[in-house]
């Protein structure tokens, strides 16, 4: 009952923050999707009892294969749904002990607790590090255009090109015409 | 008749060329087939392009790939450098016409990026000329961002209410601290309006020293509240997961110093939150 309500938690979370930073509407609910699998990715692995760092790890790396597979999909950038989709994964209670602890001067309890947050901070970068890695080579072709820096000599002088000015905009700062 | 004439030679940069001239005969002399005046529109559209992703808060590659495909769109080799701050773009082989941007000012726009890579692929398509992007990317880069239009304002007020009642749900909060990080989450929203001009981690600084404060004001007038519920989840939409996500793409993609810089950033921006909290919840007593 209360994963249901964290899960409902991190849905609405998610896709509020996607709204924060002004995702397309069309993209919102697969943005919260993405954050979805990954929290729940994150939650089953630390079920079975490995580290926490672990469970951030696959976690973003599920969010950011996600992303780039609705990406694909939906023919959007990627960031549109990893962005939003990796907060639910942010150790802030953890980070928040730590700073609790480092107040009260228990500096052995910030110690545990902040080198925990770091972490598992780290293994978010590291998954998401993976799924870009993983996904790169699948990516959209660069397009190629064939140098141009040495024309080839035996072309005359005369017959290269003659500047005509044909401007595109008649006044440049007019954006209307 | 002017105008005909004008938007023929936009056509013929974007759609006529990009097919014969993709032919390695016709390759090495692309570039003498433009006009400078022409070189110099393909360069605005591609500077305009890029200003606009970077202060949208798109990763470096991208805006790279973009500029390189608006200039394979029009038969032209383009050079670009981006880095967070800037980019320089330097349009023809031969003679090129190079123009450089500062970008000062940046946010997060998700929509935009998600514009001007559609811009971007329709160029490539031969569906829409030149002149066409040119107009749109000047509409873009004129257009406020999504927090000053004043229904895009109320709607960012209720997003990061939502947002912060949901992450309280996330990390362990209850029913009972559900209405207040909804006031906190609009809270937050409006202290994020008002030191929006100030220099960024002073700003996320000041935005989580006033999360916690009220946090722990909270307490005042509902004792059994969980106040480090209230916090956590006050403070998740201000983390730097747009820094920590373009630092990992950027140098996956070789963008060694876009990279770096954006991680940096991520560690700076983290760290103002941390002491932002601490001072709150020190100036509150909240863990005496």
């Amino acid at each position: 009952m209360s994963l249901l309500l964290k899960a409902l938690g991190v849905l609405v979370g998610t896709a509020a923050s996607a709204v924060l930073f002004n995702v397309p509407r069309s993209a919102l609910l697969w943005a919260a999707l993405a954050g979805l699998m990954g929290w729940a990715v994150q939650v089953r692995v630390g079920l079975n009892g490995v580290s926490p760092a672990a469970g951030a790890l696959l976690g973003a790396l599920t969010v950011s294969l996600t992303g780039e597979a609705l990406a694909r999909a939906r023919r959007m950038p990627a960031l549109v749904f990893v962005v939003p989709g990796i907060l639910p994964l942010v150790p802030g209670t953890r980070a928040f002990q730590a700073m609790l602890a480092l107040l009260r001067q228990d500096h052995g309890l910030a110690a545990l607790e902040g080198a925990q947050a770091l972490v598992a901070a780290g293994g978010i970068a590291v998954g998401l590090l993976m799924g870009t890695a993983l996904t790169r080579a699948w990516g959209r072709p660069t397009p190629q255009v064939l140098p141009l820096s040495s024309p080839p000599p035996e072309r005359p002088r005369k017959f290269r090109h003659r500047a005509v000015v044909l401007p595109l905009w008649k006044d440049r700062n007019d954006l209307s015409n | 008749m002017a105008g005909a004439h004008l938007d023929s030679q936009a056509e013929r940069l974007s759609t006529d060329f990009q097919g014969s001239l993709r032919g390695a005969e016709y390759g090495q002399w692309v570039d003498t087939l433009l006009d400078r005046a022409s070189l110099r529109d393909v360069a605005r559209v591609c500077l305009d392009a890029a200003k606009v992703l970077i202060a949208s808060g798109a990763e470096t590659a991208r805006v790279e790939e973009t500029v390189t495909r608006i200039g394979a769109a029009c038969g032209v080799e383009v050079e670009s450098i981006a880095t967070p701050t800037g980019i320089t773009v330097s349009v023809g082989g031969d003679r090129p016409v190079t123009r450089l941007a500062r970008v000062r000012v940046r946010t997060i726009d998700m929509s935009k990026v998600a514009a001007v890579n559609a811009l971007s692929r329709s160029l490539e398509a031969g569906e829409i000329s030149l002149r066409a992007a040119g107009n749109e990317l000047g509409r873009l880069l004129q257009s406020p961002g999504p927090s000053l239009g004043s229904r895009s304002r109320r709607r960012m007020y209720l997003a990061q209410s939502l947002a912060t009642s949901g992450f309280a749900l996330l990390v362990g909060g209850g029913p009972k601290e559900l209405v207040p990080a909804l006031l906190l989450g609009l809270l937050a929203r409006l202290v994020d309006e008002r030191v929006a001009p100030l220099p960024p981690f002073l700003a996320v600084f000041l935005n989580a020293l006033a999360v916690s404060i009220c946090a722990g004001l909270s307490r005042l007038v509902l004792p059994e509240i969980n106040v480090d519920v209230l916090i956590v989840a006050g403070v998740i939409p201000l983390l730097p997961g747009l820094a920590l996500t373009n630092a990992a793409r950027d140098l996956m993609a070789g963008e060694l110093i876009a990279g770096v810089a954006r991680g940096a950033d991520s560690i700076l921006t983290a760290a103002a939150l941390a002491g932002g909290v601490c001072l709150g919840v020190s100036l509150m007593a909240l863990h005496p």
